[in-house]
């Protein structure tokens, strides 16, 4: 039992973050009817904004120590982050901190970079067919990666914990069950509770505000929308913003579980296509519930158990998943008829 | 395909004219739609727009509200010295060219009250929406009610209630009766009465032309996207032959 | 670089698929390998070539180094459940792994293959913590091991008591590099290592200080094992007295010698392989700078890892380059 909750737990937290990126994916498709093969990238640029953010963080001041010597002979360097010259234990405190914190940093940095994008390139492939939007967007994934490799080398840059956090928490413990028997890394649960807050945020903003109404009027029944004299393409800017912010705070805070290099808005890419495919293509609530529920499956197929009779099923459970759906239910669990069923 | 524009008010149209087609050609993609119309509609009057199944007026209308589709190729449109035919939709529904369309097109996933919501998010409103339920009390009774879920006659209610919620200068309406039974259609009737009672000018394309006729001041009917008869409501009422060479009844 | 520029001998690699391909392919043209970083034991066992040599230790010697301290440290009655990297060199260290652990009377609870290069270790964590075992053996080299070893680390497998003892860590083999990439969760974790740049001899010292004097940061396992074999070469090259390959060949084989910072050390003639003592690692509790992570715990003497070349399987070749 306890390893089947062990298991559960670790596909949620996997979910949220599948679920963050198709939710942006979605957002961009459904109201844009842009396939946007950059959106791996803005995942990528998320993460590289929490590296960003720690490096101007811990700026150090260096003084060599002539007396010392290292054991090979070079003058040991002292390094300081200023930050802690200047603000003592509060800035040790935003140093350790980095990563939530960089969160606050990503909101701005990614919001720009989104409107960038779309009013810079994306916007003039609104009428485009799909097979060009998909050419142009990859080709710009492509292009951010290589410009972070330049700046940033290939090695992965993990980020840490902050210290509070680094430890397992006893979640059995909180639901009465014998101590130690059901503990799961912290940061990953507080990645879960983040997820959910985000995606609140979004179906909150989707809901309450005229804003939200405009797009989800607009992804149900754009033509319409027009008629009533809205003009779309402005809010396009701004939702193709609020998708690039999403994507982005979901890669910052994923940085110390997986460390972040050029590369990993590609693998994130097919994942969250597979992800929105399954959840159907305009559906906000399918593409959350699509996540969790293939990041649940993943994590389930990895089990022992399984893998003993079907080896490596959990590398192909998610494709299988949307093979079958793309054949019998192509619209997706939620999504609208009609949309890919052409 | 290229739109002509004219930014110049052609010298031949008349004082009080208040709406022109000049020679309006759309296409659905390769397909032909509308053919060269050209016609008028003047300040306050009902129009009937007629024809058969297929004879281009749904089209007719959707190019004069500027959608996507069909594509106006060439012609112009002008509202009270506006040039419309540079405008995307949007821009025509601000300049006060409203759309009822045929199949009403309530947003799903929203109430009745977000639908008019909506309607009045752009500039250029039309009523307030206390005004809209005082006249239409049955949308105030369902105003919390998902909008797709409301009877038919009631959704066409909401569709025109959208519409009036908007300035409208040009009121387009696109088969307003169809598919409501009798009793139903009676009480469109007395809304669409009630808009003409107000003197807001409307274009009617209806399938039950006689219902279009009584209300309309003038027709005019459509034959394979091209117009073939322009004269009063009244006449074309009586006027047998006409009918039942243009319009099968 | 073989056919184009006429190369005589090529080294270099960071891994056993690499090295047993390459040696292959050198071993074909005629062309002399001096392998890097690669310590799969096929590399010198069921792939072994006459024209393939290597200086780095591998699997089995690890296993057979480590053994002892863990069974000083940990108790003969463990259960491991190992976590593998699914290619050559992880098999094969989880062999040796294995072998070595068992003749210590240890239980092998299961062994898990995780793909290369997976980064998020997760879902091959959680079914450890019930899995009955209270060891976790990482067969985890490169990114691997920088990813899964603080994954386990954040699980709280050290905290955790299982069986009546505390859960343990092994990462059986480990660089400086990888200890420095994952961080504090290389604390008290044991390894081994083919050389360390704080030993004491002569030859590690000078290494060292011209090393770091030239890049600014202490040598690694993996660049002490690139200058020796270059250095081994030209050597063999001038007392063989050609550069014909078979004559260079046979001055390597088994020669002995020493100053090269592992003590004595034997070029085995029948395996190429060469034997050495086998340091044992263990992550600094309290390192003072990015460099001193790993502190040497350990020295197992040559004789004790020495093996039947037998074992492995696999033929050196002929002498004479093939003729195509």
């Amino acid at each position: 039992m306890d390893a089947i909750l062990a298991q559960l737990l670790n596909g949620l937290d996997k979910g949220g973050a599948y679920a963050l990126i198709a939710l942006g994916l979605t957002l961009v498709f459904g109201t844009l009817g842009v396939v946007n093969f950059a959106h791996g990238a803005l995942f990528m640029l998320g993460c590289f904004c929490a590296v960003v953010f720690r490096y101007l963080l811990t700026i150090e001041t260096v003084t060599i120590d002539p007396e010392q010597l290292s054991p090979w002979g070079a003058p040991v360097e002292l390094r300081t982050p200023l930050v802690q010259d200047w603000l003592g234990d509060w800035g040790a405190f935003l140093v350790d901190y980095s990563v939530p914190l960089s969160v606050l940093f990503a909101v701005p940095v990614m919001l720009v970079i989104g409107i960038v994008m779309e009013r810079g390139l994306i916007k003039h492939f609104y009428k485009r067919s799909h097979a060009e939007q998909i050419l142009v967007t990859f080709g710009l994934a492509i292009v951010l990666q290589e410009i972070v490799k330049s700046f940033f080398g290939a090695n992965p840059m993990p980020q840490p914990i902050p210290s509070d956090l680094r430890s397992a928490a006893d979640v059995g413990a909180w639901f009465g069950m014998e101590a130690h028997t059901l503990t799961y890394p912290t940061w990953r649960l507080v990645y879960l509770l983040f997820s959910l807050g985000v995606i609140g945020a979004v179906f909150a903003f989707m809901r309450y505000t005229t804003f939200g109404m405009v797009v989800r009027a607009g992804m149900a029944d754009r033509e319409t929308v027009g008629v009533l004299g809205i003009d779309i393409d402005r809010r396009f800017t701004i939702i193709f913003g609020i998708a690039a912010v999403v994507a982005g705070v979901a890669g910052a805070m994923y940085t110390p579980l997986l460390a972040p290099n050029y590369q990993i808005g590609m693998d994130f890419l097919v994942l969250s296509f597979v992800v929105v495919v399954v959840g159907g293509m305009g559906s906000l609530p399918g593409a959350v519930v699509a996540g969790f529920l293939l990041g649940i499956l993943q994590s389930f197929a990895s089990m022992n158990e399984i893998t003993s009779i079907i080896p490596g099923i959990d590398q192909v459970i998610i494709y299988l998943v949307a093979i079958v759906i793309l054949l019998v239910r192509p619209r997706g669990l939620m999504g609208r008829s009609g949309v890919m069923e052409s | 395909m290229n739109i002509a524009v004219a930014e110049n008010k052609p010298a031949e149209v008349a004082g009080d004219v208040f709406f022109t087609l000049q020679d309006i050609h759309a296409y659905y993609g390769e397909s032909y739609i509308v053919q060269g119309i050209t016609l008028e509609v003047r300040k306050g009057e009902i129009l009937a727009l007629l024809g058969r199944n297929g004879a281009g007026k749904t089209s007719t209308l959707r190019t004069i509200a500027r959608l996507d589709d069909p594509a106006l190729t060439s012609g112009q449109i002008w509202l009270e010295g506006q040039a419309i035919h540079t405008m995307k939709s949007f821009e025509a529904s601000q300049a006060g060219i409203q759309l009822v369309p045929e199949d009403r097109r309530i947003i799903p996933g929203m109430t009745v009250e977000e639908n008019l919501i909506l309607a009045q998010v752009a500039p250029n409103r039309g009523w307030s929406i206390e005004e809209i339920y005082e006249h239409f009390p049955r949308l105030a009774e369902r105003r919390l009610q998902e909008g797709t879920t409301l009877s038919g006659g009631e959704q066409q209610m909401l569709a025109v209630a959208r519409a009036l919620a908007r300035d409208i200068k040009l009121l387009l309406l696109d088969e307003p009766y169809e598919g409501l039974a009798p009793v139903i259609v009676q009480e469109i009737e007395r809304i669409v009465q009630g808009i003409k009672e107000r003197g807001i000018t409307t274009i009617i394309v209806e399938q039950n032309a006689v219902a279009a006729l009584r209300l309309s001041d003038r027709a005019v009917i459509l034959d394979s996207g091209e117009l073939v008869h322009t004269g009063d409501a009244a006449e074309l009422l009586e006027n047998k032959e006409l009918r039942e060479k243009y319009l099968a009844i | 670089m073989i056919e184009r520029d006429g190369a005589i001998m090529v080294t270099g690699c960071v891994t056993t698929g690499e090295a047993v391909a390459q040696q292959a392919l050198c071993h074909e043209l005629g062309v002399i390998y001096m392998s890097g970083l690669t310590h799969g034991n096929d590399t010198t066992g069921k792939d072994k070539r006459r024209y393939g040599f290597r200086h780095f230790f591998q699997g089995y010697m690890s296993g057979v180094a480590i053994a002892p301290l863990l069974a000083e440290e940990y108790g003969r009655e463990r259960r491991a459940y190992h976590l593998t990297a699914d290619y050559n060199w992880g098999w094969t260290q989880e062999e040796s792994i294995m072998n070595a652990t068992e003749a210590l009377g240890w239980e092998t609870v299961r062994a898990v293959r995780t793909p290369l290069g997976l980064g998020d270790y997760s879902q091959y964590l959680t079914p450890v913590l019930n899995s009955g075992a209270d060891v976790l053996i990482l067969n985890h080299y490169g990114h691997d091991m920088v990813n899964s070893l603080p994954q386990a680390v954040q699980f709280g497998m050290r905290e955790r008591m299982a069986n009546g003892k505390q859960f343990e860590i092994v990462v059986p083999m480990f660089s400086e590099l990888m200890a420095v990439g994952a961080g504090d969760a290389v604390k008290g974790i044991i390894g081994t290592q083919n050389w360390n740049w704080q030993l004491e001899d002569d030859g590690s010292k000078a290494f060292t200080k011209s090393y770091g004097a030239e890049y600014g940061v202490p040598p690694s396992q993996s660049a002490h094992t690139g200058y020796v074999q270059t250095l081994l070469y030209a050597d063999a090259v001038e007392r063989a007295g050609t550069f014909y390959p078979p004559e260079v060949i046979k001055a390597l084989e088994d020669f002995e010698f020493d100053g090269m910072g592992n003590g004595p050390t034997l070029y085995r003639g029948s395996d190429h392989q060469c034997f050495k003592e086998v340091l044992v690692v263990r992550g600094n509790e309290a390192p003072t700078s990015r460099f001193d992570v790993l502190d040497v715990v350990g020295k197992t003497p040559r004789e004790e890892v020495m093996y039947d070349p037998a074992i492995f399987g696999g033929e050196l070749g002929p002498y004479e380059p093939n003729q195509c």
